[in-house]
């Protein structure tokens, strides 16, 4: 226990909001509960953040597209050329949701940047809900586009002799679980990398401010800004490898030739 | 256990329904609405582009039909103008044909109506010469002179005849 509390003490994490909340009143339960909860209301604060944008520019496009609808129609269409690039034309449908991954990926990740706030994906709880969506997401693609048959018969392992059907109880178990696997490894990529940008960000505002006090200035060395562009680009990167991935896993369950039911699982 | 590694399925769980939830917001309120706003431009844009080349080869062959039509006007009114010279011609050489033909009956109605003057005159002048001749003879008669007398006085009245203005105009004018 003493161990388990000396690793957690041990790495740095920058306070936001709700942790100095927790600090200053740690037995009001309102407070408790944010603290406990500080992912997912950070996360629900991108979330609305993202909503508010969305009902202001791109609710009801205008002919003349305002600066907000610009932005909004370079995002939608990018996203849209990027998936349907990978998927084919059928792909048009799972824009919204790709798009809307990459963009709350991409904001909680530098949410970071901005003084009270944490990035939620920094925690693997995010980023395993966020794994267990595209899980069901790609497993329902999988059923719609091909039926649950095949959808079954590619989980069984496809048998079509004795040999095969005996080993159905292995397959079967084995297929579920890679298809777990493959945004498992997607979240955990993500929360690590999210978290170590987050660590190296509180250890340069910490050594900052040593420094700072060391040479008897008022305020501590802005170092975290050497890397900000770093954790801008790593952000960004991590939000399109999520995306990326998570859309050839949709292009891997759906049918080849792009037509429904038509084609056969990877 | 660093806080990174502590999953919580509750947190999970409901970090999950936040995104289902915005998944669903955005799509309604974001991706629809500008998905179709684009999909509706790059219609717009493909009717227009669509409507000009049609409208550029419309007018492509508007100008063929105009050359088409200026040549062929180009060649009526030169043929119009052909015509009108060899009418104008025809008309020149019917006006040369009716001005001779007037001059000929112009010419021969003064020859006419000169012959009628000669032949008038000519009988003015009998009649003259029937008077003279007559008053001569009256004054023979009358007076009852010799033969040297008499030829005195045809002489007389010979000369007076030669010196008489309407004598010597007949004597005098060409023969018709």
């Amino acid at each position: 226990m003493a161990v388990e509390s000396a690793a957690h003490e041990s790495i740095p994490e920058l306070p936001n909001l709700i942790t100095v909340l927790h600090q200053r009143w740690p037995d009001v339960p309102v407070v408790a509960w944010l603290h406990h909860w500080e992912n997912l209301v950070f996360g629900l604060l991108v979330a609305g953040v993202l909503c508010a944008l969305a009902w202001r520019y791109a609710r009801k496009p205008a002919t003349v597209p305002s600066v907000g609808q610009n932005v909004f129609e370079v995002l939608v269409e990018g996203v849209d050329r990027f998936v349907c690039g990978i998927v084919g034309p059928a792909g048009r449908r799972h824009t919204p949701f790709i798009g809307t991954l990459f963009l709350y990926i991409w904001l909680m990740n530098l949410a970071a940047l901005l003084p009270g706030v944490k990035s939620p994906t920094s925690s693997l709880n995010t980023t395993v809900s966020l794994a267990v969506v595209v899980f069901g997401y790609v497993q329902w693609v999988g059923i719609h586009a091909n039926g649950p048959v095949k959808y079954l018969d590619h989980l069984a392992g496809s048998p079509r002799d004795p040999v095969g059907w005996a080993l159905v109880p292995l397959m079967l178990p084995i297929h579920v679980l890679g298809e777990f696997i493959k945004p498992l490894s997607l979240s955990l990529r993500l929360g690590f990398n999210v978290f170590a940008e987050d660590v190296l960000l509180a250890v340069l505002v910490g050594l900052g401010l040593t420094a700072g006090l060391a040479l008897h200035a008022p305020v501590g060395l802005p170092l975290q800004a050497f890397v900000v562009p770093l954790v801008l680009i790593f952000s960004t990167v991590q939000a399109l490898v999520f995306s990326l991935l998570s859309t050839v896993y949709i292009a891997l369950m759906s049918p080849h030739g792009g037509g429904e039911h038509g084609g056969s699982l990877h | 256990m660093p806080s990174i590694l502590q999953l919580d399925l509750q947190q999970i769980l409901s970090q999950a329904i936040s995104f289902l939830l915005l998944w669903w917001a955005m799509k309604r309120f974001a991706w629809r609405p500008i998905l179709g706003a684009l999909d509706a431009r790059r219609a717009r844009i493909e009717d227009d582009l669509r409507a000009a080349a049609q409208a550029k080869a419309d007018m492509a062959r508007l100008e063929q039909e105009l050359a088409q039509r200026l040549a062929a006007i180009d060649e009526e009114a030169r043929g119009k103008l052909q015509e009108a010279i060899r009418e104008g011609k025809q008309v020149a050489i019917e006006i040369q044909e009716e001005a001779r033909a007037q001059a000929h009956a112009v010419l021969a109605k003064a020859q006419e109506t000169i012959a009628m003057e000669l032949a008038k005159a000519k009988v003015t002048l009998r009649d003259e010469l029937a008077d003279l001749t007559v008053k001569a003879l009256e004054r023979i008669l009358k007076d009852k002179l010799d033969l040297k007398a008499d030829h005195k006085l045809v002489g007389a009245i010979l000369d007076e005849l030669g010196t008489s203005p309407s004598t010597e105009r007949v004597f005098s004018s060409p023969t018709p």
